[in-house]
């Protein structure tokens, strides 16, 4: 069970641990044996369901910001460089012993480094996580509370304290002896046995090595690494920082390239709880509308094919993304399927006959508009 | 204390064990105290259940760190043995055993006294800005009824004031106006202009609202928005939509694309000279229309009233009352709107301006006018406005003097470093000063702190970057409808991460700025959830409340507004 209060609450076998699904080492079945209940079963196979839904919602969330495509942060290389997911286990664990440890010791100087793969072009992630500066603003608080002679330092390049409350957290923060540092650190390096962060305070236009016994990344948010697949899946397209396009971002958030899909959380871009929930209850009620209505209505711009033209060819096929043609084998000819149709035209532009004109907008009127602009 | 009891102390918030026997010691023989880890899972409700019925307690109580938000997970427990466990929040600084101790005095049984009531299938949205108009066009879209309650003589609230939005530079007319259009033309939404709620009572599933509609003075289905009043009326005063930068007459249409698209009388300003009554082709001035107030009952209400532009005058050393070359930035977006009453051209004291300085924060982290919080959009908008400006004036020079620049919404990194590629600076550093300098100039006195230097700049438009302050009245709405108020004046939310749509009334639901600060695409993604938490209940058709759940009336009319145009700079 991946933590004691998991939802659904059961137990689950990883076959790349667990010693019965490994290649010559026999049949164990300790657990199997074990369980009263006799609901351990080997026997258990992927299997494919089909369900048939109104409405899709995606909220696939996020992937963390893997530190070690920072290599000048050393966190591959020192145990004590960890992530701020990592810290916060360590934070768990201290909640019930009372004790930060790092290495059998308690820390003394603690540097949080922020904007780790966030807001930062060489990595290829321009955006800002949005998350990061309050996390870090908790746990610097937290590690101030658990070892009061600590020295707490968060390296930063602006302090985004946005949402309810946060203003006076991070004013807290400051009260409770936590020193914020404005200027992101080049480097980190272990000088003597001790860790040493490079950074330039731009406040005082002075670098500086500050050592530490701890360093803290506030690794940011990315985009699932699968993100594409599913978007292929769903013909949701990925906006430039990868996460999935909404329609628009004031007209439609909640809303994709595909009717009937709906995004909501950190799938569409980082955020916080509060942003996420309330973005996921706006996708339930997009989702709703046509629950509640039992119908939908369809774009009226949609492509049609002229039968006594089309030849079969299946060109038209090939170029939609939103699998409309479809080839009619009793009549030989493609039809559209007008529900999936956006009526963006590319079958019309592909079609090598000429056979395929879209509803409402057809060709001749395309070349009055093109005629009237050029004349 | 004679009743036997269970104690239960839940510590996956609260970290380390409890000093059990302590609280024994007080209680009669029988009862017992457990520590225990995530009592909100099923399984340990299921413990929890079996201990009361084979040990007989008679009461319970959960001490636990958010007791407020978990009183529905305990309302199994109430059906199992007849009875709600006793919450008793803990804090971060209590003494968990002396807490519970002096609890223990004072425990009053609580029945799960639930009735199921049914629910009426329409919505109360209490203004009608961007956020109440796409509440009201996704319930009305699920097919139920929507009351949409607005103040002013038209919908559209600030967005309509806007020119062009970021990051995405749309421009707000053209992706605000359908919405205002498709509000004015659903079947299923009421919109009541002129108006405001003035009383509710009853409670989730049956709200009994009172509006008072105030006099338009004009009959707003035969008026067909002509414009041939306003031609004819001889008084002239100054228009609140282009907050004063042009002039409106006494009988008005707030702006070309108003919805719905009628003349209003301002009675205050009118001469009575009776004109627009002599040439209305349509006879629909109504100079004898009188205040009315219609009743109706709802199932849930929606309360999307957003903000009001901080009042800059309250920031003295910043000159906004004193010199006209300061303006804050509402202004500046009617002097960039091609809609606006320059048609776009920006012309200070006769002449483009070419030193522009954004002060930022004004009136936001400020604890010295009471605002504490972040106003969350400012930096965007100020980064915004170069781009406007340089489109009007592509020589212009602009400084945005800031904290910290909070870029954090989707798109809006990427804009900020394109406007930093593009030539604006951006000064690290409070203003501390606006004054006159000798040339008739603005100088901007502020400490670099990134050079830790104090400068001064040269500026002939200075433009305040207000924040975003709730609405005056709120605490009177708040009262109204039996809601809490934040430390920020801002509505309260339930719970600020998990229930940020709900209050602490059941079926009253806010989004928007009502509940704080945001941006566009934040405010529309929060309301089109609060309309999910609408219509929820709706579509059920019963709801379940308990008798804390009523709204009780607690005073008479509040109703202070004028039925013209309420100032939007606040």
């Amino acid at each position: 069970m991946p933590y004691p209060f998991a939802v659904p609450r059961t137990y689950t076998i990883n076959p790349e641990l667990c010693l019965r699904f490994q290649e010559g080492e026999g049949d164990c079945s300790k657990c199997k044996d074990a369980c009263p209940e006799g609901a351990v079963d080997f026997e258990q196979t992927e299997e494919e369901q089909e369900l048939k839904i109104g409405a899709i919602v995606v909220a696939t969330g996020y992937d963390e910001f893997d530190a070690s495509l920072k290599p000048e942060l050393r966190y591959d290389l020192y145990d004590n460089v960890i992530t701020g997911v990592e810290f916060e286990k360590k934070l768990l664990e201290a909640e019930k012993t009372g004790k930060i440890e790092i290495n059998g010791k308690e820390p003394k100087d603690v540097i949080f480094i922020q904007c780790v793969g966030s807001r930062d072009k060489n990595v290829g992630n321009e955006y800002c996580s949005r998350v990061c500066c309050m996390y870090t603003a908790k746990q610097a608080t937290m590690v101030k509370d658990l070892i009061p002679d600590s020295n707490v330092t968060v390296c930063y390049i602006d302090v985004r304290a946005y949402g309810r409350g946060y203003e006076q957290f991070y004013e807290n923060a400051q009260k409770k002896g936590v020193r914020y540092w404005r200027g992101n650190p080049a480097e980190v390096y272990k000088d003597d046995g001790k860790l040493v962060v490079r950074a330039e305070n731009t406040l005082l236009g002075d670098p500086k090595e500050i050592s530490a016994d701890l360093v803290v990344l506030a690794t940011g948010m990315t985009s699932k690494s699968d993100a594409r697949e599913l978007g292929n899946l769903l013909k949701v397209p990925q906006s430039g920082d990868r996460f999935f396009l909404e329609a628009h971002p004031k007209l439609g958030p909640v809303n994709t390239a595909s009717d009937g899909v709906y995004i909501a959380g950190t799938c569409q871009g980082p955020k916080d709880i509060a942003d996420t929930l309330a973005q996921a209850s706006g996708a339930v009620m997009k989702a709703l509308i046509p629950l509640c209505q039992g119908k939908v209505f369809i774009e009226p711009i949609t492509s049609v094919v002229d039968e006594e033209i089309c030849s079969g060819c299946h060109m038209c096929e090939k170029i939609c993304v939103y699998d409309a043609p479809t080839f009619d084998e009793e009549k030989g000819v493609m039809t559209i399927n007008s529900i999936v149709c956006k009526g963006c035209g590319s079958c019309g532009a592909t079609c090598p006959s000429g056979a395929i004109s879209m509803n409402h907008f057809r060709d001749q009127q395309l070349f009055a508009q093109i005629n009237m602009l050029s004349s | 204390m004679d009743k036997k009891t269970g104690v239960y102390i839940c510590h996956c918030g609260l970290g380390g064990s409890t000093e059990t026997e302590e609280i024994l010691k007080k209680l009669p023989k029988g009862s017992i105290v457990k520590d225990s880890q995530y009592l909100c899972d099923i399984t340990e409700q299921e413990l929890l259940i079996k201990d009361i019925n084979e040990k007989d307690l008679e009461q319970v109580v959960v001490a636990c760190f958010a007791s407020d938000v978990h009183r529905s997970i305990f309302k199994k427990v109430g059906d199992e043995v007849g009875f709600l466990p006793n919450l008793i929040k803990i804090e971060e600084s209590d003494d968990v055993v002396e807490k519970i101790i002096a609890a223990l005095d004072d425990l009053k049984p609580i029945k799960p006294e639930e009735t199921e009531v049914d629910v009426n299938p329409s919505v109360l949205v209490i203004g009608a800005g961007i956020v109440g108009e796409q509440a009201s066009l996704d319930i009305g879209d699920a097919g139920y009824k929507v009351y949409l309650v607005e103040r002013r003589p038209n919908i559209g609230g600030h967005m309509a004031q806007l020119d062009k939005t970021f990051p995405t530079l749309d421009c707000a007319s053209c992706i605000g106006t359908p919405k205002m259009v498709a509000t004015g033309q659903h079947p299923n939404i009421e919109l009541l202009t002129c108006s405001e709620v003035i009383e509710v009572s009853g409670h989730a599933g049956e709200f009994k609202v009172k509006v008072l509609r105030h006099p338009r003075y004009v009959d707003e289905n035969e008026c067909t928005g002509c414009g041939i009043c306003v031609d004819n009326c001889p008084a002239v005063v100054a228009s609140e939509f282009n907050l004063g930068v042009g002039p409106r007459k006494a009988i008005y249409i707030p702006f070309a694309q108003a919805i719905p698209l009628a003349a209003i009388r301002d009675p205050e300003h009118c001469l009575s000279c009776r004109m627009c009554e002599y040439v209305c082709d349509k006879k629909a001035i109504r100079f004898d229309q009188e205040e009315e107030i219609i009743e109706f009952e709802v199932g849930s209400i929606l309360v999307t009233t957003g903000f009001e532009l901080f009042n800059c005058d309250l920031r003295p050393e910043l000159g906004y009352d004193k010199y006209d070359r300061v303006i804050n930035a509402l202004e500046l977006e009617r002097l960039c709107a091609p809609t606006g009453p320059t048609a776009g051209e920006i012309l200070i004291h006769g002449k483009p301006p070419k030193n522009i300085v954004f002060v930022q924060c004004v009136g936001s982290r400020d604890k010295n006018v009471g605002n504490e919080y972040c106003s969350r959009v400012c930096c965007m908008y100020a980064t915004k406005q170069c781009n406007l400006v340089r489109e009007k004036v592509p020589d212009a020079k602009f400084t945005i003097c800031y904290t910290d620049i909070r870029a954090f919404g989707k798109g809006h990194e990427e804009f900020y470093n394109r406007m930093q590629d593009e030539g604006v600076i951006y000064l690290r550093g409070i203003v501390s000063e606006v004054y006159r300098g000798e040339n008739g100039m603005m100088k901007v006195r502020v400490e670099n702190t990134l050079m830790v230097e104090p400068v001064e700049l040269e500026a002939d438009l200075v433009v305040l970057s207000a924040g975003l302050v709730a609405p005056a009245d709120t605490p009177q709405l708040a009262n109204m409808l039996n809601l809490d108020v934040g430390d920020d004046k801002f509505l309260a939310e339930a719970h600020v991460n998990i229930r940020p749509m709900e209050t602490r009334v059941k079926g009253i639901y806010m989004a928007g700025c009502a509940q704080g600060p945001k941006d566009i695409s934040d405010s529309v993604a929060q309301t089109s959830g609060a309309a999910a938490k609408a219509t929820i209940p709706i579509s059920f058709g019963k709801v379940k409340i308990g008798p804390e759940d009523e709204v009780k009336v607690v005073k008479e009319t509040t109703a202070t507004a004028a039925p013209i145009e309420k100032e939007v700079t606040g």
